[in-house]
């Protein structure tokens, strides 16, 4: 049997018990109705963008006006400034945009033949493996410039080898974990930023592969605000962790604050026990709806020591 | 949207839900509520076009958007995802007869997401390569290369796999 047949069999195997909730059609049409709820609320916001935008615009350089004789259409060519594609290949995302920017182009990501709209966090770091137009071509200025980023390369995912019980990593002891916890037996390093950072994950015994129920990350130095800014700026709590501040919210999507208690959102605590080190725990929300989660998030919390 | 929208809408999810859903459970490689969110979050783009996009093949329309937040969240996700497709432990001994569909589906999800994505179209869905090309927005050439490295990277950690388990 070739790899691929037998590819195709594990993958039908392993969806097989997979259907969609009877509720499915009411839960899009729930969806649909609080992003237009949403939308409405920022509409006013939207009305005060574009006035202040309105005024520049009018006031920049004018357009020629696309004239009928040839003398009109020849000054036209002049007038558009055209630019040559600069190659950002290999770039970052955040580099290749700004030499494009600085080309008077455009830059849009693209994957799957969608535009992705929320070009932030990981993929600013991504490296871009094509654009279109190419480099070297003439093209108007203000013209989108297609850019497919690629993956950033991913951490060694066993970076710290054998832990013993998983409690003492990256320089942070564990005091305290919810009974019934054990170490996930998996780590990783290079999480976030270019300072030392590591994660690692403690679980239920016989939860199922891939699960985790606490996660730990630790960043140290330069990684050690980004872990702290992982959380959004408004709407956490603050809560006191051994005399120094934490932020403690549920978070739906990694960036969206819900309201404490929601089994949409996984609740996730962040501090600096010291400064130039960052800690992030964040409970699975599943796991999170059996214990008392705000409760053992803070003793996780108030339990961890620094080591180094 | 009228009525009769309403109801094609409803036809559409019970004809094509489920397909959606395993597409994306195969492709984000993430738990099944999250691939649920993830498949309500992109129908209910399709919904709010739905009145232009019903008659003009809405299933390729949702596959896409499906597709591209899979990939998107896999890559957004990355951290999360190292605890997902951690390989087994290499400091616990695993059981050396570990079953062979759950190594292939672990190996699967140590793809990067576009690879995994390639994979899944083309041999669980049964896709051509012109038809995973136009679904991934990229070219045929593109579609053949990832498949034949994703399928060599399955083969060669699978091949460890074996040695170590021996």
């Amino acid at each position: 049997m070739k790899i691929e047949d037998q590819l195709a069999d594990a993958m039908a195997e392993h969806v097989a018990g997979a259907e969609i909730p009877p509720d499915l059609g009411r839960a899009v049409r729930r969806r649909h109705r609080t992003r237009v709820l949403r939308l409405r609320m920022a509409g006013a916001a939207l009305v005060t963008a574009a006035v202040a935008v309105a005024v520049p615009v009018a006031l920049g350089p004018a357009l020629p006006a696309g004239g009928g004789d040839a003398a009109g259409r020849q000054s036209s060519a002049v007038v558009t400034d055209d630019v040559i594609v600069p190659n950002v290949v290999g770039m970052t995302v955040a580099e290749a945009t700004r030499i494009l920017r600085e080309s008077a182009l455009r830059a849009v990501m693209y994957e799957g033949g969608m535009e992705l709209v929320e070009p932030e966090g990981d993929l600013a770091r991504s490296v871009v493996t094509m654009q279109e137009p190419a480099a070297g071509q003439q093209i108007a200025a203000g013209t989108v410039v297609r850019l497919d980023p690629g993956l950033t390369p991913s951490p060694d995912p066993q970076a710290l080898g054998d832990l013993g019980d998983g409690r003492e990593f990256g320089g942070i002891r564990l005091g305290y974990l919810p009974d019934g916890l054990v170490w996930g037996k998996w780590s990783a390093d290079k999480v976030i930023g270019p300072g030392k950072s590591y994660t690692t994950s403690f679980d239920e015994p016989g939860t199922m592969q891939g699960g985790y129920d606490v996660q730990v990350f630790v960043a140290h130095g330069e990684s050690a605000p980004q872990l702290l800014a992982t959380m959004p700026g408004k709407g956490a709590t603050v809560v006191d962790v051994g005399g120094r501040k934490a932020k403690l919210a549920y978070l739906y999507r990694d960036d969206e604050i819900v309201p404490i208690g929601s089994d949409s959102g996984t609740p996730t605590i962040v501090w600096e026990p010291r400064d130039g080190l960052a800690v992030q725990i964040r409970m699975e929300r599943h796991y999170a709806q059996k214990v008392d989660a705000v409760a053992e998030l803070k003793k996780i919390a108030e339990g961890i020591r620094a080591t180094r | 949207m009228t009525e009769d929208d309403e109801a094609a809408f409803d036809e559409f999810l019970a004809a094509r839900g489920t397909s959606l859903l395993r597409t994306a459970i195969l492709v984000c490689g993430a738990t099944r509520h999250d691939s649920e969110d993830l498949v309500q979050h992109a129908l209910e783009k399709v919904y709010r076009h739905w009145p232009r996009i019903r008659h003009d093949n809405p299933e390729a329309y949702a596959k896409k958007i499906v597709l591209n937040a899979a990939i998107s969240l896999a890559r957004r996700r990355k951290i999360i995802r190292e605890i997902s497709f951690a390989r087994p432990p290499e400091t616990a001994a695993d059981p050396p007869d570990l079953d062979l569909r759950d190594t292939l589906i672990r190996e699967l999800r140590r793809l990067p997401p576009k690879m995994r994505a390639v994979l899944v179209l083309r041999y669980w869905e049964d896709q051509s390569e012109t038809a995973t090309a136009a679904l991934l927005g990229c070219s045929v050439g593109s579609v053949k290369s990832q498949a034949a490295r994703g399928l060599a990277r399955i083969r060669a950690n699978m091949t460890v796999a074996e040695e170590v388990a021996r």
